[in-house]
């Protein structure tokens, strides 16, 4: 019998990996910079309304151990002796910070969901991807090979990612973005001054510029389209040598030698320069765009 | 890329999405050049640590140096020029990317990083063979040297990012 009592123990379902429960707190001022590395797995990062830094979830064995600690002013967390031989992806662990807290995450390869911040966010990583909601001051997101999705009005914004796409919803202010193949995605925008630049990706983009912005859109090979308020009132230059040029709006004059169009729509005020070698660059009146600076934010905030 | 007008901004995201492709392939015939040049050479295990932190320390140098040399020959990044061919400039900009380049193959980067710079870095490559073919085709063109000089800016920014990734 004894054979067949270890047959079925061995055919029993147990846990593969040990999972560790992580359960851990301290007090830290309200706009403390915090310092979270080389975490792995899915993190969701929360700004609350408590002086205090909680870490809690479940880590493998693989992902190691969890180190904490700091001052008032000043913590740090992060992961050591991780096996990197292996994708730890089981790793969740949710991390509570004060919401003006200034906040950097570094790690090779981590999925960060972050929301309620309103102080800054810097993330830096290989492979990790990024979705924020929610109206930090200032986000700096970088990542060769992972995708950066953000909702919420930030009032300045650095995306810069290789392959991964980026979408973003409802941004206000200043916003830089860069791709190498990646796709700029923008809905609901309303800016002062964006700069949108891509190898081969493309360069969606549907919103509002401020009178006096500037909207600077950068392609070799990929489409730009742009999708503006009918009202809207700006100076254009578009550059397409190897592509070509098409719009809903009435726009005077032909490209040059150069094979720059430069033109106005309205009254001017606005600044946009888009410019692909070889993709097509297409206006498009988009009525529901809503040009009015006071108007609330949000992701919807421009749509009537 | 469609034309039809969403009805609102989740459904126009959603639509661009969808109609992304799933993977890039890069050109073939610029692949084995950048790999061979990307891929680092055979080194003992006992690489000192020393070693290793002074790469570290001079790819940071070289990093702050080149930003420092762009931002002083360049002027601000984000100005559309239209100004005549600057062929130095050009030049600057290529060894600036070139020393960039040589300074990450010999850092402690893993090889994951290095497959995804090496991918990029073609498709980055295959943009600027392009825009040197259309500059020579036209030289007098200051849109082609517009678009030439952006996309060895943009070389030089990717590997200014790849050199603050954090190390494995």
């Amino acid at each position: 019998m004894r054979p067949a009592v270890l047959l079925l123990a061995l055919s029993l379902p147990v846990p593969l990996v040990a999972q560790q429960r992580v359960d851990r707190r301290m007090a830290v001022s309200s706009t403390a910079a915090i310092r979270i590395n080389d975490l792995v797995g899915m993190v969701r990062l929360v700004g609350w309304d408590r002086d205090s830094l909680v870490v809690v979830g479940e880590l493998p064995a693989r992902a190691g151990q969890l180190y904490f600690g700091g001052s008032r002013d000043a913590a740090k967390l992060g992961l050591e002796g991780t096996d990197t031989g292996s994708v730890v992806s089981s790793a969740t662990l949710e991390v509570r910070v004060p919401r003006r807290a200034r906040v950097s995450v570094r790690a090779a390869m981590v999925s960060l969901d972050a929301d309620g911040l309103e102080g800054d966010l810097e993330f830096i990583t290989t492979a990790g991807r990024l979705h924020l909601e929610g109206a930090p001051r200032t986000v700096t997101a970088e990542t060769l090979d992972g995708n950066v999705e953000v909702a919420g009005p930030v009032a300045s914004l650095r995306v810069r990612t290789a392959g991964g796409t980026v979408v973003l919803r409802g941004v206000r202010g200043d916003l830089a973005v860069t791709t190498v193949s990646g796709a700029i995605l923008i809905g609901g925008a309303r800016i002062a001054r964006a700069r949108l630049e891509t190898v081969s990706g493309e360069i969606a983009w549907k919103g509002a510029i401020e009178r006096g912005g500037t909207l600077d859109a950068l392609t070799h090979s990929g489409n730009i389209e742009l999708r503006l308020p009918p009202t809207l009132g700006a100076d254009l230059e578009l550059s397409a040598p190897a592509g070509g040029i098409t719009s809903e709006f009435a726009l005077r004059g032909k490209p040059g030698a150069s094979g720059t169009l430069r033109t106005s729509i309205g009254d001017g005020g606005s600044a946009i320069t888009a410019r692909t070698f070889r993709g097509q660059i297409s206006l498009i009146k988009q009525p529901e765009v809503d040009t009015n600076p006071a108007a609330p934010g949000g992701i919807s905030g421009t749509s009537q | 890329m469609t034309s039809q007008r969403p009805d609102d901004d989740e459904t126009f995201l959603r639509s661009h999405i969808s109609d992304l492709p799933q993977s890039i392939e890069p050109p073939r015939n610029l692949w084995p050049q950048i790999e061979a040049r990307l891929t680092p050479r055979a080194r003992s295990r006992t690489r000192p640590v020393l070693l290793r932190l002074a790469a570290a320390i001079a790819l940071v140098a070289l990093s702050s140096a080149v930003t420092w040399s762009l931002v002083r020959r360049s002027g601000p990044v984000v100005t559309v020029a239209t100004a005549p061919v600057d062929r130095a400039q050009l030049a600057r900009l290529a060894r600036a990317g070139d020393v960039m380049k040589e300074g990450l193959g010999s850092s402690s980067l893993a090889p994951e990083t290095r497959a995804i710079l090496a991918r990029n870095l073609v498709v980055i490559d295959s943009a600027i063979a392009e825009s040197q073919r259309a500059l020579d085709a036209d030289p007098g063109s200051p849109v082609l040297a517009d678009l030439l000089r952006a996309a060895h800016r943009q070389r030089v920014e990717f590997l200014q990012q790849a050199a603050r990734l954090p190390r494995s």
